[in-house]
């Protein structure tokens, strides 16, 4: 298995990355080809414009056209910064497993951001689901992580290679070092008589 | 109806003011909650070039405008008879 050299905000010092994967592809190419396209229609309409032989020119000296060139500006601008949110959160959305838990991060727009951790020996049972024509195709799929725990199940989306991640998650709950590194914290005494 | 033509240049700035706070809380997401990859670095830059490229662009088209110019736009008349029911 290959590391990963990164690290994430709140990860342990003595931890370190075993698998990283975000999102496919697909997920992030849907949401920026969408912007891209809006981007580009001023564009085409002024190449549409020019290939029809309308006389069309744009007069600084006019009212309506200073109100064009700030509208387009305008319109470039915001179409560029939906494009770079939604990159955002296709980047910042994660599934982490480090040498002692799964980490998945979710951000939900801006200042909406979910972190939730599962220590690898809370781990019960890897399930994972490939539904539809796209997802079969282009192999992606949610694999849902259940725990222990009364937290239920840790669901992670359009996750690319399910198979392999469910496979590596189940190589590292039975792997004799996160048996080990379990085993203290779980003999641990409570403190209370 | 007559506007001048600054009102364009401050309605403009205001949404150039709101996209560079939008930015700025993007690109701080980037660096607070990102890992500190290539991947990050390079896209915060791209973002900041294109938008530096727009704003740069924009400023070239408009240079020569005199801002002070009051525009006389003609509106379609609306006519409303009081008399009519």
């Amino acid at each position: 298995m290959t590391e990963h050299r990164v690290d994430f905000p709140g990860m342990h010092p003595d931890e370190r990355i075993v698998l990283l994967q975000r999102r496919h592809w697909t997920m992030l190419g849907r949401k920026l080809s969408r912007y891209l396209l809006l981007l580009a229609l001023p564009f085409i309409v002024l190449l549409l414009l020019n290939w029809s032989n309308v006389d069309f020119s744009v007069d600084t000296e006019t009212f309506s056209g200073v109100g064009i060139v700030l509208g387009i500006s305008v319109y470039a601008l915001v179409m560029w910064l939906l494009f770079f949110h939604d990159w955002l959160d296709y980047y910042l959305d994660a599934f982490i497993m480090t040498n002692k838990r799964i980490v998945r991060i979710e951000q939900h727009g801006l200042f909406d951001r979910v972190v939730s951790d599962l220590q690898l020996d809370k781990v019960q049972d890897v399930t994972v689901e490939t539904k539809g024509l796209g997802s079969t195709f282009l192999r992606y799929g949610t694999i849902h992580v259940q725990s222990a725990a009364e937290l239920g199940r840790f669901i992670f989306s359009a996750i690319p290679n399910p198979e392999n991640i469910k496979a590596a998650i189940l190589a590292a709950i039975s792997s004799p070092a996160s048996q080990k590194s379990a085993r203290p914290a779980a003999e641990k005494p409570t403190g209370t008589p | 109806m007559e506007i001048p033509g600054i009102i364009l240049l401050i309605v403009y700035a205001a949404i150039v003011f709101i996209v560079c706070l939008f930015s700025f809380f993007n690109i701080y997401h980037v660096l607070r909650f990102g890992m500190h990859t290539l991947a990050s670095y390079a896209m915060s830059i791209v973002y900041v070039l294109v938008v530096g490229a727009i704003l740069l662009t924009t400023w070239i088209a408009v240079r020569t405008v005199d801002w002070s110019t009051t525009y006389t736009i003609n509106l379609p008349a609306i006519g409303i008879n009081p008399g009519d029911s």
